[in-house]
């Protein structure tokens, strides 16, 4: 079995959520390992979240502004 | 904020390349799943979480939690914001400068607070030499001289 990587995501409401949004609606396929945590705004980003998603074991995290 | 988790990252012992920040925007949709789909590669390409950096997962979670307990220390975070404020006073938002602040600023207690907590874990399983301290953990010798000697105060207090 190939290693499937648990990411996750932390996308800003207005950009990349959207974009997600769109891409979905455009019918492109994208990956499916992505757990996407929405924000209201990349500025709301701390580097605890990302301290706290390792930990949690995620092996990348991605932030989508 | 990016540099910032990158320099942790580091501290912890884990590839900068797990933490990855772009943008696009709302009306990108084939960008959005280019850069998620690029990322995904680069992460399968790396492996579990450890692998690449070749550290057990025991390790790493240790320190990850003297990363966390660091993050939500007030102090840090007064000091994290004090540079933010200081880079905008400055206007200087170019990589350069940003990567230079925050080396110079915050990389220290970063460190600082990793390796006391993965020294103070070593030392509690035993007597441990100097020199085997400084290989399993990284730190300078400067590094593990102030460390010790925090160690010590806290003990007698």
């Amino acid at each position: 079995m190939s290693f499937e990587p648990r990411i996750l995501s932390f996308l800003c409401n207005w950009c990349c959520y959207a974009a997600a949004d769109s891409a979905g609606v455009a019918r492109f396929s994208y990956p499916p390992n992505h757990r996407i945590i929405r924000i209201m705004c990349t500025g709301r980003m701390d580097p605890l979240f990302v301290t706290e998603a390792f930990y949690a074991r995620a092996d990348g995290v991605f932030v989508g502004g | 904020m990016a540099e910032t988790v990158r320099r942790i990252l580091e501290t912890v012992g884990i590839r900068t390349e797990r933490f990855y920040i772009d943008w696009a925007s709302a009306a990108e949709g084939p960008r959005f799943v280019k850069l998620v789909t690029d990322f995904t590669e680069r992460i399968k390409n790396l492996g579990p979480l450890g692998e690449a950096e070749g550290t057990s997962w025991e390790v790493l979670k240790f320190r990850l939690e003297a990363a966390r307990k660091l993050c939500k220390n007030m102090q840090f975070r007064a000091q994290y914001g004090n540079l933010a404020r200081e880079i905008k006073k400055l206007g200087d938002y170019s990589p350069e400068n940003i990567s230079q602040l925050v080396e110079k600023k915050l990389l220290p207690r970063i460190r600082k607070q990793v390796l006391e907590a993965e020294i103070k874990e070593l030392l509690s399983q035993g007597p441990q030499a100097l020199e085997a301290l400084q290989e399993q953990t990284g730190a300078t010798e400067e590094e593990l001289k102030t460390i010790l000697e925090t160690l010590k105060k806290k003990e007698s207090k």
